[in-house]
């Protein structure tokens, strides 16, 4: 009987996942040929997310500032428990949040170049290093288009590595905890434990599956985690750096 | 100010925690994703780590005890009714930090929810050293 009642709500959830995916697939399409549409690629994320999302917890755009009053770059959804966590203010879908909400961060780019993708990168570093824990923060980049080759992706990314070390400024929890590049099928997990390296992976499911495992599972939701397909890679790694 | 960062069992850190007299411990938990092989497949699976630390203040270098366990959420985590009230007010509850919570309070230790890494604790002596002396 229980399972029974399982299979139901795992064919449920499989099949919004499914809508889900090809919300997705339609706003990548008019990106396509509207490459400019940044503020439609944020809504789309978000919209995606929020469908998903338990009540508790609420996205919108903004800042975290820190006990100074230091603002983190803006930051295009942060996903916060509205239960727990009072705003410092909130105007219409802008919030400042102070640190030590233990929020959810997501950068949204609906085109990934080198410029972008540095951009990306120095978006969510910024509230992560404001925090005592870094990982206190889970950041993710995502993007609709961008790098036809994946080895550009790996340029850029170890030449941004290689910056950070140079400048003296380089600390594995700043960086996203994954990147997901959308018409690509590429997503980049980054691991810390027992020693930092970022991993990229061929995805042979919507990428749109990797982002919301990454945030149930960073919001604890694993009993509608668990529900979900588990997005599938293709076994050998694209790359990894360390 | 050099951080030492010793990392044990849990057995071991409950003994250390006890040898050096502390009494407050750090208690967090870190959500992750990891791709794991199941079968003949690579798949993305949620990971939850939960990780204990205590600051000895004491010795120089100072040391921080830590103990950490990590594996996948649905076997780490589970939810439970909310009742809206007390820890965990949203009803979800880190099944194995909750166990480990309880073994410390157990114990008589205090309980705070974070982790001490060598930059929070070189803050923490910081003003400690400002309020104190």
């Amino acid at each position: 009987m229980m399972n029974k009642k399982k299979d139901l709500f795992t064919t449920y959830w499989q099949m919004r996942m499914a809508g889900a995916e090809r919300r997705m697939a339609a706003a990548l399409e008019l990106i396509s040929h509207k490459p400019t549409r940044g503020t439609l690629a944020e809504d789309v994320v978000r919209e995606i997310i929020d469908a998903f999302l338990p009540g508790q917890w609420t996205s919108a755009s903004g800042f975290i500032v820190d006990a100074k009053q230091r603002p983190s770059d803006q930051l295009d959804i942060i996903i916060y428990d509205q239960l727990a966590r009072t705003p410092l203010y909130r105007d219409e879908n802008v919030v400042v949040l102070p640190t030590g909400t233990r929020p959810f961060v997501v950068e949204v780019k609906s085109v990934l170049n080198k410029v972008s993708l540095f951009e990306a990168l120095d978006n969510i570093a910024s509230p992560k290093a404001q925090e005592a824990t870094p990982r206190d923060v889970i950041g993710v980049v995502y993007a609709f288009r961008g790098f036809k080759q994946w080895q550009t992706l790996q340029t850029h990314l170890k030449a941004h590595l290689r910056k950070l070390r140079k400048k003296g400024a380089f600390d594995p929890a700043h960086l996203p905890d994954i990147i997901c590049v959308q018409e690509q099928n590429v997503v980049v997990v980054r691991d810390l434990d027992p020693d930092f390296k970022m991993t990229a992976y061929a995805t042979k499911t919507p990428v749109v599956q990797s982002l919301l495992t990454q945030v149930l599972n960073g919001l604890r939701v694993p009993a509608l985690y668990s529900l979900l397909p588990k997005p599938d890679y293709e076994p050998n790694p694209l790359f990894s750096l360390a | 100010m050099a951080v030492k960062v010793e990392d044990k069992s849990l057995k071991d850190f409950l003994k250390a925690v006890k040898e050096a007299d502390i009494r407050r411990v750090l208690l967090t938990d870190y959500a992750t994703v990891e791709p794991k092989h199941e079968g003949g497949a690579v798949v993305l699976v949620g990971m939850v780590q939960v990780v204990a630390t205590a600051l000895d203040r004491k010795p120089a270098p100072k040391v921080i005890y830590r103990w950490s366990e990590k594996d996948e959420s649905e076997r780490m985590v589970t939810i439970t009714a909310g009742t809206g009230r007390g820890r965990n007010p949203g009803g979800r509850l880190a099944a194995r930090k909750e166990q480990v919570f309880q073994v410390l309070r157990e114990e008589g230790l205090e309980v705070d929810e974070g982790e001490w890494t060598p930059a929070t604790a070189e803050a923490y002596m910081a003003s400690r050293k400002s309020i104190v002396g």
